[in-house]
């Protein structure tokens, strides 16, 4: 292993543990300082993640093993996803294709769905439910968005989204719409606005926070810690995105490009938050299929072109 | 200039399928008004750059009647009528959006009429295509009145993109009519709305029993 990809490594690792809290909590300030509130400090989630690691584990009686393991099958689905999509502006430590990214989401994913149906609660089975409806139109969106990028690039590795592309007169447009289809994707995954109200505490319409009510102490912290890892790797992912068309040399300069610009998505998501009011759950397909339709029309304009 | 031509055809014809799936009217015509007169300054620039007088004079008469007067007009309308979305589509708008995305992927790619359309001008069909789609799926009169003008976006983009394809005298008969035609549309839009008090396709065909 040389030392560029050690040091790839070691940064992609320290960033995955501390980017998350960091990313989380700047966007909740944000947000409140948007609503005329002071809010938390930005360094509340990792408070709140040691608070809660200290805690008791409280289990219901209903539950059975898959409630008790699903926490760490999901940690090691985002860790690994952390580990194969360069979204840090370094290249990925793994290896790997667009299919394996999408595949370790929906297996964290229907990890953590089974625990929530295994809790035997309303709640948990209806936002299980609502989850893998969602993904119905997530999962097509992501691997169309990411193939529409790989022919765009000519290589279905996720680490030739940081190569500088290959100029064949592709089409301008592949880019925007893939970046709009993923922000779509990201919205649905991490429990942003217009798909779903990240501080509502009513479960009937909660999606993602609905499969964790049973959760408590370390478990709970762990789940915490997986959906901020997840909002890390989409912005990651997006940023990627956006700085490709800007041709950058060294992989210092790139993985600052990409650091800003993940602070500046965050701030923009903390935004849409304040701005926009949560879709009703019927109308969600209409937003949905923009997404798959960007991401078809992405597909086929760089498959025109490449 | 073909890469010009290219980098606008292809942001016609995403606004145009943006458009296929809006259901609030003013989003819709803000995309129209945007693809609009982004036609027309690219006929005018056509028209400067290749020193074509018939072109530019065409290209600022797009701009301004159907980029800027058109939408205007029409969205005084829909205050005026008191309609602000599209209360129902035939087929529902996020399946339209996907049917209309696949049929102008089919076209792309299996290029139908190879010996009559050059590549350079599938984008205008893929805009024309989709503007039918908008007529024919929407049961709001405002909303088959703009996509009459998509479609006719389209046909001028086709125009632009084949050089020497249609005389000024044609060119700009065709946007008097189309602006003739806007506005007809729009006074009869104010007539039913007047009568029966909505604008709604579906529910104009019961007034002939």
């Amino acid at each position: 292993m040389s030392r560029i990809s050690l040091v790839g490594l070691a940064v992609t690792v320290l960033e995955s543990i501390i980017m998350p809290f960091l990313l989380v909590g700047i966007l909740r300030s944000c947000r409140s300082r948007l609503q005329k509130r002071r809010g938390p400090r930005v360094v509340q989630p990792l408070y709140d993640f040691l608070r809660l690691a200290r805690k008791q584990t409280v289990l219901s009686d209903e539950t059975g093993p898959i409630f008790k393991n699903a926490p760490v099958v999901s940690l090691t689905a985002y860790g690994l996803v952390a580990l194969v999509v360069p979204w840090a502006g370094l290249p990925a430590p793994i290896s790997a294709d667009l299919i394996l990214f999408v595949f370790l989401l929906a297996a964290a994913r229907m990890a953590t769905g089974l625990a929530a149906m295994d809790t035997s609660t309303a709640f948990g089975g209806m936002g299980a439910s609502r989850e893998s409806a969602l993904s119905i139109f997530v999962e097509p969106t992501l691997v169309l968005a990411l193939s529409a990028v790989a022919i765009y690039q000519g290589s279905p590795w996720l680490n030739a989204l940081i190569a500088t592309p290959v100029s064949t007169g592709g089409s301008a447009y592949v880019l925007p719409l893939a970046v709009a289809a993923i922000w779509i994707c990201a919205a649905a995954e991490t429990a942003r606005m217009p798909i779903e109200d990240p501080v509502t505490h009513l479960e009937l319409t909660m999606i993602h926070e609905a499969q964790l009510l049973e959760y408590s102490g370390p478990r709970l912290a762990l789940m915490e810690y997986q959906a901020g890892l997840k909002l890390t790797v989409y912005y990651g992912l997006i940023a990627q995105m956006l700085i490709n068309e800007i041709v950058i040399k060294t992989p210092i300069t790139r993985w600052a490009a990409t650091t800003t610009i993940m602070f500046c998505l965050v701030v923009l998501a903390a935004i849409i938050d304040t701005v926009l009011v949560r879709l009703h759950w019927r109308k969600l397909p209409d937003l949905l299929a923009f997404g798959l339709a960007f991401s078809l029309v992405a597909c086929l304009l760089a498959a025109l072109k490449g | 200039m073909t890469s010009l031509d290219s980098l606008l055809g292809n942001l016609l014809l995403i606004t145009s399928l943006w458009m296929v799936g809006v259901t609030a009217i003013s989003t819709k015509l803000t995309l129209y008004s945007v693809q609009t007169i982004a036609v027309g300054a690219l006929a005018t620039l056509v028209g400067i750059a290749h020193n074509e007088p018939a072109l530019t004079i065409a290209g600022v008469g797009v701009l301004l009647l159907k980029g800027i007067a058109a939408p205007l007009y029409l969205s005084h309308l829909t205050q005026v009528v008191g309609c602000r979305k599209d209360l129902g589509t035939f087929i529902s708008s996020p399946l339209l959006l996907l049917l209309a995305s696949a049929a102008v992927g089919g076209l792309f790619l299996f290029h139908p009429f190879q010996q009559s359309v050059p590549p350079a001008a599938l984008p205008s069909i893929g805009v024309i295509l989709a503007g039918m789609i908008l007529m024919v799926s929407r049961r709001l009169a405002v909303s088959q009145i703009i996509g009459f003008l998509v479609l006719e976006n389209g046909m001028f983009f086709f125009t632009v993109t084949i050089p020497h394809s249609l005389p000024l005298l044609v060119e700009l008969g065709v946007l008097l009519d189309i602006m003739a035609g806007t506005m007809i549309a729009g006074v009869l839009v104010f007539q039913i709305s007047d009568s029966f008090e909505h604008i709604d396709i579906l529910r104009l065909g019961n007034h002939k029993r």
